[in-house]
């Protein structure tokens, strides 16, 4: 019989191990160790250390009859078992990424204890811990687990980090901090992660406990912040003026921008229960917006820029232009023009992308200076709500384009009229009018011509 | 070189086919940019390619084609792009496709086909496994037994 040529044990160890059996959960990498002798210790020396969901799904539940609480505490005791057994076959020389997804509790706090070691000496690099379990209290951590010189990645997850802790310093070459539910006070925030030489990146979701954010790097590195859903905040400073990515999502907060000229791209996603002074909450926005817009008047060189206008945004905006509800002709006081105007000249902003939009007036008028003021733009992404009318809107939305290459003198309505027009040699921008449900399929995706076409032929014009 | 001419280099597969591609589309691969980089762009146009056939290279080159051409407002028509192309791979293919972009460097490529490979390991017993790629077990029965003992935690 012909022997057959094997199609993979001779792949280089590069391929084999560290893309190959790397890319298997842990105990599906380890039963390739059965296959062949090529074989048999390729899985012991993988760089990834993945502790995490695949593990627990490995569990057989226990019987439906014992109470939860044993379940649970049995299903502990395999999870440890399993990654002790696997710490303990592992000869390799490195391990690169540590990702645990346990809460120790203080049974298990020396098992933990040593799985960390483990990592450390090896020189671990992304750390990746994640403390949530039913039934247990908020994980401290203990000030080991923060002490290692070869994390660049960091990540953590449902627990909280005593002020004590401030006062070492462990983690020299860290690149990206990403703190999600994490209980933790601002003071830890700048004496932990902020300081560090290397610092690249902080994303913090849903911590608790910090009230005032002020991020003011030394570095040059630091580059993305991203604040997201952390309701116990309600004061932002920035001073980095190396920051080019900056996301905010949340309830509205006191912002003080200082110093951002190298932003790229920005996200501001404002939401939350309805405001109790609308008066402070415009003033915040409005400093925010003017502070993006003012920077990228001089020496922005944006690429992406996201705004997400939601009701806040647009009550804001009601607000600014002293009327609740907004007349249908637009007769517009001065005020109500200078908002959006505000994004100014922007000859570098390419990408633009509302979600929520409802086709409200002043909706309507952040879009028109897009269309008049951002020269360069080639893309537009409209996110229509669910309860939105996508039909509604694309018509609104086709109009305005329409308008904006049209010549000047002959303006749909006077407030259009009191809008620069768009000079007839600039590119037209991709325009994408999306509900909220297609919202990831690249399918739908109307290009500006495909709307102009749709209304000719619907419309008779 | 004429000014504006598309600069184009020619590589030659281990089976002796020469292949002219834009300059671009090759400089995929961190081992012909490599090569450019040293020789200088003009004198040396004429780079074998070693240990990959024309087969192979042929279909190296339309990943890197596809590639070299793609702007970032294209990511989801890449990835949908790259989904079929390795799916119609067939396993001789892509044993040699992940050779091939070991040798030439071409990281994205290396990536795909590793992922693919992984997705056949996984859910398959290790005879399945042995048979799909003509894996030969080589352990003795002691061996085998004692593999068994280590694994004792995994079958558990």
């Amino acid at each position: 019989m012909e022997e057959l040529v094997d199609r993979i044990s001779n792949l280089p160890e590069d391929i084999l191990r560290d893309n190959i059996v790397s890319r298997l959960p842990l105990k599906v990498a380890a039963r390739t160790s059965v296959l062949s002798s090529r074989w048999r210790s390729l899985w012991k020396s993988v760089p990834d250390l993945d502790f995490h969901f695949q593990i627990w799904e490995s569990i057989m539940d226990c019987d439906i009859n014992d109470s939860l609480g044993l379940v649970l505490s049995e299903k502990r005791r395999e999870f440890v078992g399993i990654v002790n057994r696997i710490i303990q076959l592992h000869e390799g020389l490195r391990v690169k990424r540590l990702r645990v997804f346990f809460n120790p509790g203080s049974v298990y706090e020396a098992d933990m204890k040593k799985w960390i070691q483990f990592a450390f000496d090896k020189g671990v690099q992304e750390l990746d811990l994640n403390f949530h379990m039913i039934f247990r209290e908020q994980y401290i951590i203990p000030g080991y687990m923060l002490e290692c010189n070869s994390v660049t990645r960091l990540k953590l997850a449902y627990c909280r980090i005593l002020p004590s802790i401030s006062s070492f310093k462990g983690l020299s070459s860290l690149k990206s901090v990403s703190l999600s539910r994490v209980r933790l006070d601002e003071d830890l925030i700048n004496s932990l992660f902020v300081p560090c030489s290397c610092i690249e990146s902080l994303q913090m979701v849903e911590c608790t406990e910090a009230r005032c954010l002020r991020i003011a790097p030394r570095n040059h590195s630091f580059k993305k912040l991203k604040v997201s859903n952390c309701w116990t905040i309600f004061h932002i400073e920035i001073d980095a003026p190396h920051l080019q990515t900056f996301e905010f999502c949340g309830h509205e907060v006191n912002f003080q921008i200082n110093n951002i000229c190298r932003l790229q791209d920005a996200m501001l996603n404002i939401r939350g229960p309805k405001p109790i002074d609308t008066s402070s909450i415009s003033r915040s926005l409005r400093m925010l917006w003017a502070a993006v817009s003012r920077v990228r008047v001089a020496t922005f060189s944006c690429s992406v820029i996201q705004i997400l206008p939601p009701t806040s945004l647009i009550q804001a905006c009601r607000h600014h232009m002293n009327s609740e509800t907004l007349p249908p002709g637009m007769d517009s006081s001065q005020e109500y023009l200078d908002f959006p105007s505000s994004p100014g000249y922007s000859p570098r902003l390419k990408m633009i992308r509302f979600d929520g939009f409802q086709g409200l007036n002043c909706e309507m008028m952040l879009l028109s200076s897009c269309f008049s003021y951002a020269t360069a733009l080639e893309s537009l992404t409209i996110v229509v709500p669910q309860d939105g009318d996508p039909d509604e809107v694309t018509e609104k939305v086709w109009k305005l384009a329409k308008f904006y290459n049209r010549p000047p003198d002959a303006p749909e309505s006077s407030y259009m009229a009191k809008i620069r027009p768009r000079s007839r040699s600039m590119p037209q921008p991709l325009i994408r009018v999306m509900s909220y449900s297609e919202k990831s399929g690249a399918t739908h995706s109307p290009t500006h011509k495909d709307i102009v076409h749709h209304y000719r032929s619907a419309h008779d014009w | 070189m004429v000014g504006v001419k598309k600069k184009m280099v020619t590589l030659v597969s281990s089976d002796g086919v020469e292949f002219v591609v834009e300059k671009r589309v090759a400089e995929q691969s961190l081992f012909i940019k490599n090569a450019l980089n040293e020789g200088g762009v003009e004198e040396k146009v004429m780079i074998p390619i070693p240990k990959v056939t024309s087969d192979t290279l042929s279909s190296v080159l339309e990943y890197c084609e596809k590639h070299a051409s793609a702007t970032e407002f294209q990511e989801n028509e890449i990835e949908e792009w790259d989904k079929e192309y390795i799916e119609k791979a067939d396993l001789d293919l892509l044993y040699y496709l992940l050779q091939a972009s070991y040798s030439m460097s071409i990281m994205g490529l290396m990536e795909l086909g590793a992922k693919k490979v992984a997705s056949l390991i996984r859910g398959k017993s290790p005879q399945e496994i042995r048979e799909l790629f003509n894996i030969k077990n080589d352990f003795t029965p002691e061996q085998e037994e004692e593999i068994r003992r280590e694994m004792q935690w995994n079958y558990e």
